[in-house]
């Protein structure tokens, strides 16, 4: 194991990568913590990117599939969440050439509709409408956003990937995904700055 | 891989003033799965630690194994019975195509011998039976044409039935056929009276030649065994009453020369024989009936 004489991996929560191989050898709670971690960034995700919440579940419930059933052959060759998220990027990319992800992200549908935060006690009534104003302009931008440049925001945000990792997910190299990225920040800023 | 650091910066710089957005985005952003989806992936999950990873091929070895073992003991069995009954005349070969098949390729060893059959059964008065039988009969027919004389509705083998109905049929003679016409038949056979002595050897071998063709069945043998009493009998017909002329060598010197034959009737009388020079001295009459005796022969029982 090779985190197991680091500093960092005695003190440290065991890494994914440790995890995975855990649940290869056949440790169902390694699967469950790995999961735990994973679940809400990779549905996001998807749900995100195809804008629909049916189909986001669809989705995201052949990714795991696709992981668990792939286990015995899974072999650390990368970060996991690289690999994790290259398997729901190839689902999606599989979704939208079957012309199912044409439509964009709705966000009025589904039991957690963003729209419907809960708002605090504290907040003033006023507070509170502006927090949801401002939340509806924020995803109605994102939205707006090219599929790539969306794509590369989301990966940084929800999976937590630095740009060579993005550029390994998506395909392109890593100048391309930093313009992405450059670009994906700049409009949402831009669309932003009456909230800022 | 040049790294270009003012992007870099560049972008970090992008990034620490988009941090402004992430609160936001956090804030709105808390979609989750529904439990159930997550409660079906996790036990997906533990089935899957349960099972043990199969080897390759362990699902053909377990449910496949015993099917194609039982196909493959039914093709072998029926493939061995099938070519027992082929191999036993149980079945019929028998398409008119194999029927020649099997006569050019039983070598030139049998097609003398069915030769030798032939032309053994036409030294007699048989070749009027058995000869025109076999070249007027189906030329595919490999089987002894004197058995075929002797018995056409003789038990044999179903080859050989199915080859006799087509004997009607003109058909080009086979490779055996055409090798048997050029064969002259001898003109001594003609003008000779076959003895007992020629004629055994012509059944013995047509019989000889018949399972150098293709196996006989009983019927066939039964038929070979009638051909040979035919000739025989013909023989006894054709042959002087007298046992003792029947038994001279055909082949004596003297027999070529009437002179030389009557000398020999002389010495046999000398020696006190005279019922075989009677017998020799009929055998010189009936094969030189004209022949104008000397003056000092006197005729033997005269």
């Amino acid at each position: 194991m090779r985190l197991a004489y680091t500093p960092a991996a005695m003190d440290a929560r065991p890494s994914d990568e440790d995890l995975m191989l855990r649940f290869s050898g056949g440790d169902a709670a390694a699967f469950d913590a790995l999961y735990a971690r994973h679940r809400a960034g990779v549905f996001r995700y998807l749900l995100r990117q195809c804008g629909n919440r049916a189909a986001a579940e669809e989705l995201f419930q052949d990714i795991w599939m696709k992981l668990v059933q792939a286990r015995a052959r899974y072999q650390v060759e990368a970060k996991f969440a690289t690999y994790l998220y290259t398997l729901a990027h190839n689902r999606l990319i599989d979704y939208f050439r079957r012309g199912k992800g044409l439509e964009l992200v709705s966000l009025d549908e589904g039991e957690d509709d963003p729209l419907e935060l809960p708002a605090s006690a504290a907040l003033q009534p006023e507070r509170a409408a502006q927090s949801r104003e401002q939340a509806t302009r924020l995803l109605e931008l994102l939205a707006k956003l090219p599929a790539v440049q969306r794509q590369v925001f989301l990966l940084h945000e929800e999976g937590g990937l630095n740009l060579e990792e993005i550029a390994e997910v998506t395909g392109a190299n890593r100048e391309t995904v930093k313009s992405r990225l450059r670009y994906a920040l700049a409009k949402l800023r831009d669309g932003m700055k009456d909230y800022l | 891989v040049s790294v270009d650091r003012s992007g870099d910066r560049e972008l970090e710089q992008l990034l620490a003033d988009a941090a402004v957005l992430r609160p936001g985005y956090r804030a709105v952003s808390r979609e989750e799965p529904p439990a159930a989806l997550d409660a079906a992936i996790r036990a997906a999950a533990r089935r899957e630690t349960r099972t043990r990873p199969r080897p390759a091929g362990a699902a053909f070895a377990t449910s496949r194994r015993i099917p194609v073992s039982i196909a493959a003991l039914v093709v072998v069995s029926v493939t061995i019975a099938v070519m027992v009954a082929q191999r036993e005349g149980h079945l019929p070969v028998a398409s008119k195509q194999s029927a020649p098949a099997l006569a050019v390729d039983a070598g030139p060893a049998k097609d003398q011998a069915a030769v030798a059959a032939a032309s053994g059964a036409l030294k007699g008065k048989a070749e009027v039976d058995t000869g025109k039988a076999v070249l007027q009969g189906h030329p595919k027919a490999a089987r002894p044409p004197a058995s075929a004389a002797a018995k056409p509705e003789a038990p044999v083998g179903k080859f050989e039935r199915s080859a006799s109905r087509g004997g009607d049929t003109p058909i080009a003679p086979t490779a055996v056929e055409r090798r048997r016409e050029p064969l002259p038949v001898q003109p001594e056979a003609e003008q000779k009276p076959p003895s007992t002595a020629t004629a055994q050897p012509a059944s013995t071998s047509a019989n000889a030649a018949a399972p150098a063709r293709f196996a006989p069945p009983e019927g066939a043998a039964t038929g070979a065994a009638d051909e040979t009493a035919s000739v025989k009998s013909l023989a006894k017909k054709q042959a002087p009453p007298s046992t003792a002329a029947a038994a001279e060598p055909s082949t004596a010197g003297w027999e070529k020369d009437p002179q030389a034959w009557l000398a020999h009737i002389e010495e046999l009388r000398a020696a006190g024989r005279t019922e075989d020079a009677e017998a020799s001295f009929r055998a010189f009459r009936k094969r030189y009936p004209d022949y104008k005796l000397p003056a000092g022969f006197v005729a033997p029982g005269r």
